[in-house]
């Protein structure tokens, strides 16, 4: 196997999803017949190739710094699942970093 | 902790400093960013991370940072490159952040700060453009947690030190600097409070002498400089005690809890982040072309220490006068603005430091929140060389500017202060009547003992209040010794 | 001759000659959509509302002698992978149900500029991962060849619905194949334009680097004409290409003679469909036969665009779709313990199975350890890719291949073994890795009477090249004016 159920499970808590056991099983078999279709890449010699990050490579554009309209706040709210005056709600969050983590 | 213990060890800091760029748009958006306003109400699209939505790069932004890799000698890179930082956070809209990584804007450079009466340079390790995360809070009687967008994606500039610094006190002196580079640059007002300027700190101790470095904590949400200095003594001294008592240090994230006066464990290296940078797709290579950051450095702001010197060559002030007259762009500008309208520089830079600084430290007010305008200033300040107001008087009426904000002539009126006395006829007469009143003094003046001259102009004073000392002193000594 | 089966093009003449009103074109649409979408499925949404309105605001320009626009009441179905201001967008999940989008895609607000119509939202895979549409969470769509079958994916409900005329072109995305694909598995013509050459913005991402919009039609020529209206530079989208919108319509009518058609010999091997091989290379012969030079090319590292696809789209795909956590808009999950519940049960029961195959895969090889192996190998390979096809375009102007290696494939037949329904996209994914311009065209059926595509590809802003080959082949040929009998059955009753 190229991966077991303890990186299926870490991936999984990286990715913010769940699975029940069997899942994560079925997970771990598909994942690595992937996983093992992919490794061909393995055989090529990338030695000195520049990776392509954009299919065709243009420059940055760059826009004015003059505001556009806003949307209305009752944007916001009307697709939110849950708000309170105004404000986005969530479960308790404690953001244990302060300042967030920017 | 005692000092020899401590002194045992020398300390390495480094910092990671946010700069809130004060952009009118975001850093990805042409959403406003504003402080203080209605929540969720600066958004769009972009911002919310609504399904489709693209990012698009602030110019100005870029050029802020351009200005600022300028300022500290940094080295920019004609290319660099966005990427995704990712996790999950409500505030964070997107699951990422878009910062840089591999490539960002600027490397190396340096920040001059002046520590201890010691001029020294903190090497740093680059500059990137990165945005805001919003703003999650909570309220009482609500148990869950409430998001407000309107700070998401608002543009900041990173700048990340080598740890050069070897104390808090030193590490404090180059965010001051930093500070005061970022208000000079006119990109940044570097409120702390309000989060426009933001710290985070490495700290590691070793023995002194030796090379290698010590396992480093970090330190967040410092949001004062006072915080900053408190939070790295403590855990400065944490680190000594763990290894005095023959442990270590854990490698680990920490928040300094201003409340309580210490540092918490929020993270230890096993639960770090795993970020999964990559290159933003949605961007493409950012383009510094050489032209654009020569056409820049051509309007750059005058630096703070330029500023400083030119004091000094310009207007004869001592190095440390024009240093206090520098430290706050604001001042410096209210300084000029005097002497541009017809202030004494000298007189200027005296009054400014030893009334204006003294009033304002009273209030706990900045040199934008009186009412005394440069304009004003400057005509006290001709009115006081022109003989027609005394210093004394000038010094009352001044104050009385600073609180009203009325001109020269209206404080005046209202105290009821004349313009001394130019007649020499009146001010003899006035001398005689007093020279009169005290024979006995008078003889023993006349006898050799000049001491007593100072008790004739104080009486003579006391008479009228409104007369100019010169003159007094010049028509008594003809009176007494004529 | 009924106004539906009428070309775009066609339709679009008579509105604006007043032949015809757009009202009329839009109602005889929607009629045909209630008749005989039932058993296709390839709509999740109508609009009719705002269809009729628009319609009617053309039909009012064109009495009132205005120019309604080089689309006037051209009817269209997007793929619901376009958000459109007021009517929910749901990308096919589960995730998004219930969505209503405050703003506007690029491509739909251009259509509708130029006076297309806005039928409703097409069915397809969730998230446009999948190449059956069989990943779609609302509901299933079949091939209008046989409803038994696929009609490939992932903008199947797009490929359908211009295959049994329930619209007059359809617009659908291709990250690896999602347009070609399903366009040769329903007989109908697709474009994928050059990476950037339409805009991004309101097209909800799926692998940002791949991802393009574009045009499905019954023919080159209703592409387009479509293409030349939404093409061009959006200043709302960074990658969006600054150069000038090619003469599509025009190079419809030049034709391919003198042209010189690249067979890259990689693209004929093991795999490959017998039938679909002979049809092809039936197809190939005729444009030999009419004046193009034939020309064998290679493409050494085509066995590995797969690979390279499959590391490549879920990384970018694992972050696309990071932003749908319950927070802001969507699905979320009921009485979580914690946010951290919140999180993962909202995006475990919001999203379906592939898309979570896709997005553990994409984190994965993004994660701590393994980007180097897994993410910057693919991105380099990705270059080799790219510059196979520079030299391989140094000596012809299009190349021409199968589109997909097999026909339309039973409905459920491959949904249990994810690998294998990779595979079908060998033929389309490099185009998208190497920033190229792709077209399907329909050159022949199999022996189930199941229709057969035919790709030409171009290098970065060759459309031009790909028209004249398309629309010339087209005049030449008549498989893309076949009809399927489900279409034909409301004529019949
Ligand atoms: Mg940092
Ligand atoms: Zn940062």
């Amino acid at each position: 196997m190229r991966i077991s159920i303890e990186e299926v499970e870490h991936v999984a808590q990286l990715a913010h999803l769940k699975f029940g056991q069997d899942e994560i099983a079925a997970m771990a078999r598909e994942l690595d017949a992937i996983l093992e279709h992919v490794q061909k890449l393995q055989e090529l010699d990338v030695e000195g190739v520049a990776p392509t990050t954009h299919a065709v490579p243009v420059i940055c554009p760059l826009a004015d710094d003059e505001p556009a309209a806003s949307l209305p706040r009752q944007a916001v709210v009307a697709n939110a699942p849950d708000t309170l005056d105004g404000l986005v709600r969530v479960p308790k969050f404690i953001d244990d970093s302060g300042a967030g983590l920017t | 902790m005692n000092d020899e213990l401590l002194a045992k060890y020398e300390s390495v800091i480094g910092l990671e400093v946010h700069v809130q760029l004060k952009t009118d748009t975001k850093m990805f958006s042409r959403s406003r960013a504003a402080f203080g306003q209605e929540p969720n109400t600066l958004t769009d699209p972009v911002v919310l991370a609504l399904p489709g939505a693209l990012p698009v790069v602030n110019r100005k932004a870029v050029e802020y940072g351009i200005k600022i890799a300028l300022a500290t000698h940094s080295t920019i890179h004609e290319m660099s490159r966005f990427a995704r930082k990712h996790y999950f956070y409500p505030d964070l809209p997107k699951g990422y952040q878009i910062s840089q990584y591999e490539q960002p804007l600027a490397t190396g450079g340096r920040v001059e700060i002046w520590h201890e009466d010691r001029r020294s340079e903190i090497a740093l390790t680059r500059i990137h453009l990165e945005e805001d995360s919003g703003k999650n809070f909570h309220r009482e009687g609500v148990d869950e947690s409430l998001v407000d967008y309107n700070r998401a994606g608002v543009a900041l500039a990173e700048i990340v030190s080598e740890p050069d610094f070897r104390s808090p006190e030193q590490a404090v002196a180059y965010l001051r600097a930093l500070r005061q580079l970022v208000r000079y640059l006119g990109i940044c007002d570097g409120n702390m409070e309000e989060g426009s300027l933001r710290c985070d700190a490495n700290v590691s101790i070793r023995p002194r002498g030796q090379e290698k470095l010590g396992t480093k904590t970090e330190l967040k949400n410092l949001n004062s400089f006072k915080a900053v200095k408190l939070a790295l003594h403590y855990e400065i001294e944490r680190h000594v005690a763990l290894i005095e008592q023959g442990g270590e240090v854990v490698q680990s994230t920490l928040l300094w809890d201003a409340a309580a006066g210490q540092t918490r464990v929020i993270r230890t290296k096993e639960e770090a982040h795993d970020y999964r940078y990559f290159p933003e797709p949605d961007l493409p290579v950012l383009e510094v072309p050489r032209p654009w950051i020569d056409e820049v450095a051509a309007h750059l702001e005058e630096l703070p220490l330029d500023r400083r010197q030119r004091f000094v060559d310009q207007y004869g002030l001592t190095d440390y006068d024009a240093g206090v007259l520098t430290d706050e762009w604001n001042l410096a500008e209210y300084f000029e603005e005097v002497v541009r309208l017809g202030g004494d520089p000298k007189k200027a830079a005296n009054w400014i430091q030893t009334e204006l600084l003294r009033l304002l430290k009273e209030d706990g007010r900045s040199i934008d929140e009186q009412p005394m305008s440069p304009k004003v200033l400057a005509d006290l300040l001709a009115r006081m060389a022109s003989g027609e107001l005394t210093g004394r008087n000038a010094k009352v009426v001044g104050e009385r500017m600073y609180q009203t904000g009325r001109t020269v002539d209206e404080v005046r009126e209202e105290l009821g202060i004349r313009p001394p006395e130019r007649d020499e006829s009146v001010v003899e007469a006035v001398c005689r009547q007093v020279v009169d009143a005290h024979p006995d003094e008078t003889a023993r003046y006349r006898d050799g003992n000049k001491r007593l001259f100072g008790f004739f102009v104080g009486q003579v004073m006391k008479q009228d209040r409104n007369q100019d000392p010169k003159l007094v002193s010049k028509v008594l000594k003809r009176v007494l010794e004529g | 001759m009924d106004i539906w089966q009428l070309g775009l093009a066609s339709q679009v003449e008579h509105v604006r000659t007043k032949a015809v009103s757009a009202e009329d074109v839009a109602s005889a649409y929607f009629e045909r959509i209630e008749a005989v979408d039932d058993r296709i499925g390839s709509y999740l949404r109508l609009d009719r509302e705002g269809a009729m309105a628009q319609a009617r605001m053309v039909d009012e320009q064109v009495r009132a002698g205005r120019d309604p626009g080089p689309l006037a009441g051209a009817c269209i179905a997007l793929k619901d992978i376009f958000v459109t201001k007021g009517v929910e967008t749901t990308c096919g999940s589960k995730i998004l149900e219930g969505f209503v989008p405050p703003y506007e895609s690029t491509v739909s607000e251009r259509l509708k500029a130029a006076g297309a119509v806005i039928l409703g939202k097409a069915n397809m895979d969730e998230f446009a991962m999948g190449s059956s549409t069989e990943h779609s969470a609302y509901r299933i769509c079949r091939n209008p060849w046989d409803l038994d079958r696929v009609p490939g994916g992932s903008s199947g409900g797009s490929a359908a619905a211009v295959a049994a005329g329930l619209c007059g072109v359809a617009m659908g995305t291709d990250t690896g194949g999602s347009i070609r694909q399903p366009a040769a598995l329903c007989g109908v013509t697709g474009l994928r334009p050059t990476y950037g050459r339409v805009s991004r913005y309101g097209m909800i991402a799926f692998a940002s680097s791949l991802d393009q919009g574009g045009p499905m039609g019954r023919s080159a020529e209703d592409c387009a004409l479509v293409l030349e209206a939404i093409a061009g530079r959006d200043p709302a989208d960074s990658t969006s290409l600054d150069e000038p919108v090619g003469r599509y319509q025009e190079a419809c009518r030049t034709g391919f003679k003198g042209m010189c058609v690249g067979i890259p010999k990689e693209y004929f091997r093991e795999g490959l469909d017998p039938q679909v091989e002979a049809a092809v290379r039936r197809g190939i012969e005729t444009l030999a036969a009419n004046g193009a030079t034939i020309k064998e090319v290679s493409l050494p590292h085509t066995e590995y665009a797969i690979a390279a696809y499959y590391i490549i789209s879920p990384a970018e795909a694992s972050s696309n779709l990071a932003r749908y956590d319950g927070v802001r808009y969507g699905y979320r999950a009921r009485d979580a313990s914690d946010l951290m519940d919140m999180y993962c049960r909202s995006r475990a029961e919001g999203f379906g199975s592939e898309v979570k195959r896709r997005i553990m895969l994409g984190t994965y090889v993004l994660s701590a350890g393994y980007y180097d192996a897994y993410y910057g190998r693919a991105q380099k390979v990705r270059t080799l890719i790219a510059d196979d096809f520079r030299k391989a375009f140094e000596d012809c102007d299009v190349m021409v291949t199968p589109t997909s290696p097999v026909t339309a494939f039973k409905l459920g037949s491959r949904m249990s073994d994810p690998l294998q329904m990779y595979l079908a996209d060998m033929y389309t994914i490099s185009c998208n890795l190497a920033g190229l311009t792709g077209m399907s065209i329909p050159c022949g059926m199999d022996g189930q009477g199941l229709p057969i595509g035919m790709q030409v590809l171009a290098p970065a802003l060759g459309e031009e090249r790909l028209f004249r080959v398309a629309a010339g082949y087209q005049r030449l040929t008549d498989w893309h004016r076949r009809w399927p009998e489900v279409a034909q059955a409301q004529e019949a009753e």
